[in-house]
């Protein structure tokens, strides 16, 4: 899970390389890996391609802040 | 007050004790920041900072900034207050402007840039908070130190020495360095201070950059009055911010539509009382009606003020009171105390009342102009030191201000003003383009969207994602074109200039 979210972040967000300095529990807000608009296209990522509903109340840094997180939360919700 | 510092002096000196600013679980009183201003100052001025030299500044928003920030402030040195997400390109052209002596950068931001950017042009002295950068050739570098001091002997900049450069996007796609006195700031922030009746009991949700003119007059305006900085970056998850809201009891929440838009799209706001908000100012584009009135509903306590402003008017230029928000929907209001606003055909004559002309303003929080650069200051400085806005308005019998759009061709999204010939330029660098024509368009987040309309050499050579990457590489977050489209050919005038509001009439049919 991690690999499939983290390959999508380097799509995405890190010009297609692979920053090998970005660890899988950094934050992407306090990396500034990406931001609010970011966050929206992430979920619709993990909705399309997990089939995942995500609620208002579910996003929060806790669910979304970094690769690991996102991929627990993903985890949780398909099990 | 004498000075932009004289601002944290004058809090410390009456409010000690105070908390002057909130960031995670960081709390300073204004006794901690005044001394580790000071302990800092001392620092730089070790490294030969001095009066009026610049000192460029690539730091998120957090009780640092604000140390940062009144450093600089005591030495008389000019603050040139940067995004710090941004690419080594646009900060050669930054550098190469108004040549800092020091750049302050926090390690993750400048590891992205610090390898690539011009030697020629680059700060002589860096001060970075971690090890383990790579740094243009020949520059020194230390590590910001953690002193504090009581005192430090050091002259008050004169009233209309040089205090803070906020670069925007010119037109000409290069940026310009808006440059502010002291005497500007001061005008400024005693005028908004005084028009939202702040007081030492406030304490503000700060969740617009200090960069940003709009969020640096937070910072300012609540150390004027003592008052206290709740800075959250999380917006991008509000239900984080609404917990901070609740437990720090703010008093005041600024923001931009989109700011708004998001806690209303995407947090459970609804579910949640905030009683302690006792107002909240929305600036940088209008929230639609429909939007403010929801927003009113969700947070009953607050008293909603509508703005509006300019960096090269250091802040704000208007405002339309809670009491007259029902009464002038639509409207951005009056001048601020201190300043005067007209809405003036090209001549420089009143437009008659509901006849369309440019927003001008005078007033002492007028910029001095743009750094080193007085043709593109006389291009909205006149001989009177008005400041043409290039926004284009109607004034009511009353007086009231409605904004109804711009002289110029840019686009505002997400409050950020964008130039679209620096886009299209750097579009026309991607093998495969023939011509790229960016427009705004309506949206409900950003205020504008922008949409790259690109004509190709080879039809159905090049694919979206190539394009989408290739600004991903070169342009910071908020200057990227939302949307892609490939066209055989713009509309255009006679002499083949992009008539860009057809173009945007036909991708509006379009969608």
């Amino acid at each position: 899970m991690q690999d499939s979210i983290r390959k999508f972040i380097i799509e995405n967000f890190l010009a297609g390389k692979d920053d090998p300095t970005f660890k899988n529990d950094d934050s992407f807000l306090d990396s500034r890996v990406i931001d609010s608009t970011g966050i929206l296209e992430l979920i619709d990522f993990i909705e399309d391609e997990h089939g995942v509903s995500v609620e208002d109340d579910e996003m929060t840094t806790e669910n979304f802040d970094s690769v690991a997180k996102v991929a627990a939360y993903v985890e949780r919700k398909i099990a | 007050m004498e000075a932009v510092w004289s601002y944290l002096e004058e809090a410390h000196r009456r409010f000690p004790e105070r908390e002057a600013v909130v960031f995670g679980d960081t709390r300073w009183t204004y006794a901690t920041l005044y001394r580790r201003s000071l302990g800092l100052a001392n620092q730089m001025s070790a490294m030969g900072v001095g009066a009026g030299d610049r000192v460029a500044l690539l730091w998120e928003n957090s009780a640092e900034y604000l140390r940062i920030y009144f450093a600089v402030q005591k030495l008389g040195a000019v603050l040139v207050g940067l995004n710090p997400v941004i690419d080594a390109r646009y900060l050669d052209k930054v550098f190469g402007d108004c040549a800092p002596k020091l750049l302050v950068a926090q390690v993750k931001f400048a590891r992205r840039f610090s390898a690539d950017l011009n030697a020629a042009t680059s700060p002589p002295a860096w001060l970075v908070d971690a090890e383990g950068l790579e740094l243009p050739a020949g520059a020194d570098c230390e590590l910001i130190e953690d002193d504090e001091l009581s005192e430090l002997e050091c002259p008050l900049p004169g009233y209309e020495d040089n205090s803070l450069i906020l670069y925007t996007s010119g037109t000409t796609g290069q940026p310009k360095g808006v440059t502010l006195s002291q005497h500007n700031l001061i005008a400024n922030t005693d005028s908004i201070a005084e028009y939202l009746e702040l007081d030492e009991t406030e304490r503000v949700m700060v969740l617009l950059p200090f960069y940003y003119s709009y969020g640096h007059s937070l910072l300012l305006t609540h150390v004027a009055v003592g008052g206290c900085l709740v800075i959250d970056n999380r917006l991008a998850f509000p239900n984080n911010v609404l917990d901070t809201m609740e437990r720090e009891r703010v008093t005041g929440l600024p923001g931009v539509a989109a700011t708004f838009t998001i806690f209303m799209t995407r947090s459970n706001l609804a579910e949640r009382s905030i009683p302690s908000l006792r107002y909240f100012t929305t600036a940088g584009g209008a929230l639609p009606p429909a939007g403010l009135k929801r927003l009113r509903g969700l947070l009953p306590t607050a008293r909603p003020i509508i703005m509006y402003g300019q960096t090269e008017g250091t802040a704000r230029l208007s405002y339309l009171p809670a009491a007259e928000v029902d009464v002038k929907p639509g409207s951005i209001g009056r001048g601020i105390p201190g300043v005067k606003l007209e809405v003036l055909d090209d001549e420089g004559r009143p437009t008659a009342p509901d006849v369309t002309g440019e927003i001008v303003a005078s007033g002492e929080n007028i910029m001095k102009g743009y750094w080193g650069d007085p043709e593109e200051t006389s291009n909205v400085l006149d001989e009177q030191r008005r400041l043409w806005t290039g926004d284009l308005a109607r004034i009511d019998r009353d007086g009231y201000i409605y904004v109804v759009g711009r002289k110029k061709d840019m686009i505002k999204s997400g409050a950020f003003r964008i130039n679209p010939k620096e886009i299209e330029d750097l579009a026309a660098e991607l093998a495969g383009v023939v011509q790229c024509a960016v427009i705004g368009v309506e949206d409900e987040l950003l205020g504008e969207k922008m949409v790259a309309c690109i004509i190709q050499e080879f039809e159905e050579r090049l694919e979206i994602k190539e394009v989408k990457m290739h600004f991903r590489k070169l342009l910071p977050h908020w200057k990227q074109p939302q949307e892609i489209l490939f066209m055989s050919d713009f509309p255009r005038t006679s002499s083949g200039k992009v008539r860009k509001h057809l173009l945007k009439e036909s991708y509006l049919a379009t969608i």
